[in-house]
């Protein structure tokens, strides 16, 4: 979902940047509160921002499609810090990735924090929650939330690149061709990144200890 | 029993990813769905892709993300263990 400068019209680009920055400063303010009260809730953010920023560089290949694609890991963070946080957490790791790593680019940035780290974010996060609050095993909620995370990124990117591509008349159709295109390495990848979600939460709701320590709230368990 | 069902199952997940491997249909094996769709798309509708602020190129990019990952790696393992320490 990396989209590398010269792609989107610079005042697209703009446009991305507008949405990205309240959820942005929504995420920092609550980092800020957070870690008065909270003395382990920097550790935890460095180590999520570490797993986000590993994730999702790490090409996994996709047998049968033939290409290759990465998780997003926003569903794992999206659930434990909330959506806000994780977007902060997903903007360090593509904006690195941009700067060091040719992935993404730095003018569309904003699009690709709009797709991973917000859309990512919430998808990820609404799935658990309403799964959880229905009364679904944590296991299987972690599962779908990570497979949500990765699909409302790729839906996102999809529409972010019909809308910048598409000709007149012909957006719908663009998007569908996109989104088609990216199914046969994403519907696979989802999959892996619900497996990889279930188990951090999972793991992470067994210890205790660590919960207690960062004031997992308690639908989250 | 758990622990046996586990390996059986990752041992015959692995198999069949690596037969998968022969059948792959893409043109160009194993690119990045960023150059395979994105990139396609986009060159399709006439868009020039920019050089990356720093461009990465052969075994060079292998070293930036070996690097990148491995400090990922690191600074995740340093900070799970101040989150565990009581």
């Amino acid at each position: 979902m990396h989209i590398s400068d010269g792609i989107l019209p610079i005042e697209q680009c703009v446009v991305w940047f507008a949405v990205a920055v309240p959820f942005i400063g929504i995420g920092l303010k609550q980092i800020r509160e957070r870690s008065k009260t909270n003395l382990k809730y920097k550790p935890l953010l460095a180590f999520l921002a570490a797993i986000v920023f590993v994730l999702s560089m790490v090409p996994i290949p996709v047998p049968i499609a033939g290409t290759c694609s990465h998780p997003a890991g926003t569903g794992i963070t999206a659930i434990i810090t909330g959506p806000f946080v994780s977007v902060v957490l997903a903007s360090i790791a593509l904006l690195l990735q941009a700067i060091f790593l040719a992935h993404g680019g730095i003018t569309t940035l904003g699009a690709n924090i709009v797709s991973m780290g917000i859309m990512g974010s919430l998808g990820g996060y609404f799935t658990f929650k309403i799964l959880r609050k229905i009364g679904v095993n944590l296991g299987i909620a972690g599962f779908i939330a990570g497979i949500m995370a990765d699909w409302f990124t790729y839906t996102t990117t999809s529409f972010e690149l019909a809308f910048a591509l598409a000709g007149k008349g012909e957006f719908f159709e663009t998007f569908l061709k996109i989104l088609l295109a990216f199914v046969p390495t994403q519907l696979p990848i989802g999959i892996a990144e619900g497996f990889i979600t279930s188990a951090v939460v999972v793991m992470l709701a067994k210890r205790t200890d660590i919960i207690e320590k960062i004031n997992l709230q308690e639908g989250e368990r | 029993m758990k622990k046996m069902a586990f390996m059986l199952s990752t041992i015959i997940l692995s198999i069949i990813l690596m037969l998968g491997c022969f059948v792959a249909f893409a043109q160009e094996k194993w690119q990045g769905v960023d150059e395979a769709v994105i990139g396609k798309f986009a060159e399709e509708k006439g868009r020039q892709i920019k050089e990356p602020l720093i461009p990465l190129e052969g075994d060079a990019e292998l070293f930036v993300f070996v690097i990148f990952s491995a400090t990922g790696g690191f600074i995740a393992g340093y900070y799970w263990r101040q989150i565990v320490q009581r």
